[in-house]
């Protein structure tokens, strides 16, 4: 694989690990000794600030574990850079998660036992189909919970494998929309004159 | 291309046809008579049934999946991929009405064609209250 | 050069390409979100690229480049979430699917998702091998598609 790809699945391996609560395995694998993590803007109940250093960072998101899965983090394509043993990452992401305002018995399938953060073995009960849609229930139970870019810096270590040097993370202000709404009149978010030819 | 990237197409590929209405087409391609899909699902015709049973074609739909996890041992991949569902309500308005975990192993034939095995979604729900029991464990292959 | 040796090479040529334009797709919206459009479309586009979208078509990079600067910058206020592209290359040119999801701040102040849709690409490789857009069709969720000119 090329350097970009070995990138790009690091990016991947570090997200999956982390929302799976394999804490252990990111901090021995993944990032370097001197991994610094800082979040800015973080919407989330302790999420900001900085940690210098693998052994903080991962006290941190130790601290903030639960035993259960409630939420995920998506990626965007990430747009990556390399130049000789160092290379640099900008990746748009999204953190999903059930909204907590909703009943648990409102769901089918309430009374099954709740997913572990890492489970592999909550399989479909006959009341859940693969659907398109994946409906269980009528109401929509998940919700953005954050959103913005993660500044990764990587460094290739001695045996060819790269590791993460520092991230980043931003996130889109909240007081974003209150410029951005007003700017665009309804009923026109599709038109080319309203400058969503882009979007 | 190298496996990591034919296989990363592939789910991409059937994300894109499947939030398309477009069944026919990946099942044709990247199923078998021996795929499992999921617990309810053995072979193309079950996996044919099985999402018969989905939404309607006139439903909008994105099936997102994020950066796949792909590891390669030989003519078989496994694939670790989220995924969530974005739909349009008849009010206009966007819902997320799904969040899984796709876990996935493919095989190569000779001809260097991937299909799918198995694939194994596990849906994020809302916890049990109160709990059932003990938390499940892991059990599965783990990237 | 044996056979196999040439495959391997046109095998890891089109990795590469596949590559460069999954990162021309990345940038572009990363740009677009930072309303850094002059960039993107210096970089990415052809003088005669076509932009087709629900509410029209633009053709050419200066009439995209007109209809661009309508757009307030209200600073960064969304983020458009790309799921892995689905590419063909053939020879010097590609074509790339890829469903986006687009993010932004509500006025309640919380995250919400307010479109999604699809990039339809086609892309060409340039003389000094860089690839560039000639045609992207942007459908999007719940939209009539474009009347056709």
């Amino acid at each position: 694989m090329t350097d970009i790809g070995d990138i790009r699945t690091l990016i991947a391996r570090f997200a999956y690990l982390r929302d799976r609560e394999r804490h252990d395995q990111w901090a021995d694998h993944l990032v370097a000794d001197d991994f610094t993590y800082r979040a800015v803007d973080d919407p989330l109940p302790g999420g900001g600030g900085s940690y210098q250093g693998r052994d903080e960072v991962l006290a941190h998101f130790r601290a903030a574990a639960s035993d259960h899965w409630r939420a995920t983090h998506f990626l965007s394509e990430p747009v990556i850079d390399v130049a000789g043993e160092r290379a640099h990452a900008a990746t748009d992401f999204a953190l999903l998660r059930l909204r907590d305002s909703l009943p648990a018995a409102a769901v089918p399938g309430a009374g099954a036992a709740a997913a572990h953060a890492d489970s592999a073995d909550h399989r479909y009960s006959a009341d859940h189909r693969y659907s398109a849609d994946h409906r269980y229930s009528a109401d929509h139970r998940y919700e953005v919970a954050a959103a913005g870019r993660y500044e990764d810096d990587f460094v290739r270590d001695a045996d060819g494998r790269w590791r993460f040097a520092a991230r980043l993370v931003t996130h889109l202000p909240l007081g974003a929309s209150r410029q951005a709404g007003a700017s665009q009149p309804a009923g026109t978010e599709h038109s080319l004159a309203a400058g969503s030819a882009h979007e | 291309m190298s496996d990591a990237q034919d296989v990363a197409t592939v789910l991409a590929r059937v994300a894109q046809a499947h939030g398309d209405h477009r069944d026919e087409e990946w099942i044709a391609q990247y199923t078998t008579e021996t795929t499992i899909w999921g617990a309810l699902a053995e072979g193309s015709r079950s996996v044919r049934a099985l999402l018969g049973l989905a939404s309607p074609a006139e439903s909008h739909a994105v099936h997102f999946q994020s950066i796949p996890v792909i590891e390669i041992d030989g003519p078989v991949a496994h694939a670790w991929t989220d995924s969530f569902t974005v739909s349009l309500d008849p009010a206009g308005g966007f819902a997320i009405t799904s969040v899984v975990r796709l876990e996935d192993e493919l095989v190569r034939d000779g001809a260097g064609r991937w299909t799918f095995a198995r694939r194994l979604p596990t849906p994020l729900l809302p916890p049990a209250s109160p709990p059932a029991g003990r938390p499940a464990k892991v059990t599965g292959r783990q990237p | 050069m044996s056979d196999t040796e040439r495959d391997i090479e046109r095998d890891g040529d089109t990795e590469r390409d596949i590559e460069q334009i999954r990162l021309l797709i990345a940038r572009l919206v990363q740009l677009y979100d930072l309303h850094r459009h002059d960039e993107w479309i210096a970089a990415y586009l052809t003088d005669d690229t076509v932009l087709t979208s629900p509410g029209g078509t633009l053709y050419g990079r200066e009439a995209i480049r007109a209809e661009i600067s309508k757009v307030p910058d209200n600073g960064w206020s969304g983020v458009h979430l790309l799921g892995e592209p689905a590419i063909t290359v053939t020879g010097s040119s590609a074509h790339a699917l890829t469903d986006v999801v687009n993010i932004k701040v509500t006025e309640a102040g919380t995250y919400a998702v307010t479109g999604f849709g699809r990039y339809d690409d086609r892309l060409v490789r340039a003389a000094d091998g860089t690839w560039r857009l000639t045609v992207r069709n942007r459908s999007i969720a719940g939209a009539a598609a474009p009347v056709a000119d």
